[in-house]
C-alpha cells in the first residue's frame, strides 16, 4: 500500500467531499430561517456529520421550503 | 400534453433550487468513489489488523482482491444509496400537501393523473442519473486497477438493481396518496419494504419477490444467470405498475 496507490481515490474524494460541505454551508449562509434548529446548529451538525450524513440531515430536517 | 410538460419542467426546477439534485449527485459520486476504495484498502486494514486477529487464533495469508471485491462493495452500498434517496424522496408529494401549493395547480385545471405522472417521471430520472453515476465512477475505477472482464453479466445484474429502486419509486408514490407526512411515507416504504424482506426468508417464494433484484451480485460470479431472475423481474414491474394505477386512483378521489 502505497500513497500513489491512494492518491487516485484520494484526490477525487477530498474535491467531491468538500464540494458538499462547501455547497451545504453556503446554502445554511444564505438562508435566514430553518424548518428546525438554528444557523449554529446547522453548521456544527454538517461539520461534525462525517461525510454526508451532515448534509443530508440539514437538507431533510433544516432546509426550510420556499 | 403541454400542461404535463409544463409540470415536469416545473419540477426539475425545484429539484434544482431546492438542493436535491446537487445534494444526490454529489453523494452518488462519494459512493461511486467508495466501493473500490474499501476494496482497495482492504489488505492494508486486514494487515493491521493481523496481530489481534493472531492472537484469537486466525492467521492472514495473502488476500487477493479484484473487481469482484469491488463490485460487492457496490452491492453492499446500494441499499443505503436506496435509503437516502427514499428519505430525501419522501416528501415530493406531502410537502405540497402541508403548503397547500397543489391546490392552486389543480383548481386552474391541470388534471389530477399528470402530477402523478410527472412525479413519477422526475423521481425516476433522477434515479437513473444518480444510480448509473454510481455505477460508471465504481466502473472506470475497477477499469484502471484491475480487471472487469472477470466478472459477468455487470451491466445486467446493476440494471437489476436499478429496477428495484424503481419499485421503491412506485412506492413512494402510493405512500405520498396513503398518507399526509414525509414520516407516513418513510414508514410506509420501509414498511413494505420490512415485509418482502421477512417473506423472502421462506425459500419457496424468495425467487418471485423483489429483493430478489437486490441479489443480482450472484449474476457477476455466474452463480445464477439472467433467466433465474424473470419471475422477479415480471413481478417488481407488476406491481411498480399497480402501485403508479393505485396511486392514480387515490389522488383522484384526495380531499385537500
Amino acid at each position: 500500500m502505497t500513497l500513489k496507490d491512494i492518491l487516485p481515490f484520494l484526490i477525487p474524494l477530498i474535491i467531491v467531499e468538500f464540494a458538499l460541505l462547501a455547497y451545504t454551508l453556503h446554502h445554511i449562509l444564505t438562508h435566514q430561517h430553518y424548518k428546525r434548529g438554528n444557523r449554529v446548529l446547522w453548521i456544527i451538525v454538517t461539520l461534525v456529520g462525517m461525510e454526508f450524513i451532515g448534509p443530508v440531515l440539514y437538507f431533510v430536517l433544516g432546509k426550510e421550503d420556499n | 400534453m403541454k400542461s404535463l410538460y409544463a409540470f415536469v419542467k416545473k419540477e426539475s426546477l425545484e429539484l434544482i433550487r431546492s438542493g436535491k439534485l446537487v445534494l444526490l449527485v454529489i453523494i452518488s459520486c462519494l459512493f461511486g468513489i467508495m466501493n473500490p476504495f474499501i476494496a482497495k484498502i482492504t489488505p492494508w486494514l486486514m494487515e493491521m489488523m493481523s496481530d489481534q486477529l493472531a492472537e484469537s487464533g486466525m492467521s492472514i495469508t495473502t488476500i487477493k482482491v479484484d473487481a469482484i471485491t469491488s463490485w460487492t462493495q457496490f452491492y453492499k452500498n446500494v441499499p443505503l444509496l436506496l435509503i437516502i434517496f427514499v428519505i430525501i424522496m419522501s416528501g415530493i408529494l406531502t410537502n405540497e400537501y402541508q403548503k397547500g401549493t397543489l391546490i392552486n395547480i389543480l383548481t386552474k385545471g391541470l388534471e389530477r393523473w399528470k402530477v402523478i405522472i410527472a412525479k413519477a417521471m422526475i423521481m425516476i430520472g433522477l434515479w437513473t442519473i444518480c444510480y448509473w453515476l454510481c455505477f460508471v465512477v465504481t466502473y472506470l475505477y475497477n477499469l484502471y486497477f484491475w480487471d472487469n472482464q472477470i466478472v459477468s453479466h455487470m451491466v445486467l445484474g446493476a440494471s437489476y438493481v436499478y429496477l428495484f429502486g424503481i419499485w421503491l419509486i412506485a412506492l413512494i408514490l402510493l405512500g405520498s396518496t396513503l398518507f399526509r407526512t414525509s414520516y407516513g411515507v418513510i414508514g410506509f416504504v420501509g414498511g413494505v419494504f420490512m415485509i418482502v424482506y421477512i417473506l423472502s426468508m421462506v425459500p419457496q417464494i424468495q425467487e418471485y419477490l423483489p429483493s430478489q433484484l437486490l441479489n443480482s451480485m450472484s449474476l457477476l460470479l455466474s452463480t445464477t444467470y439472467p433467466s433465474d431472475y424473470l419471475a422477479t423481474i415480471l413481478i417488481t414491474l407488476l406491481t411498480s405498475i399497480m402501485s403508479i394505477g393505485l396511486s392514480l386512483v387515490i389522488f383522484n378521489k384526495k380531499a385537500f
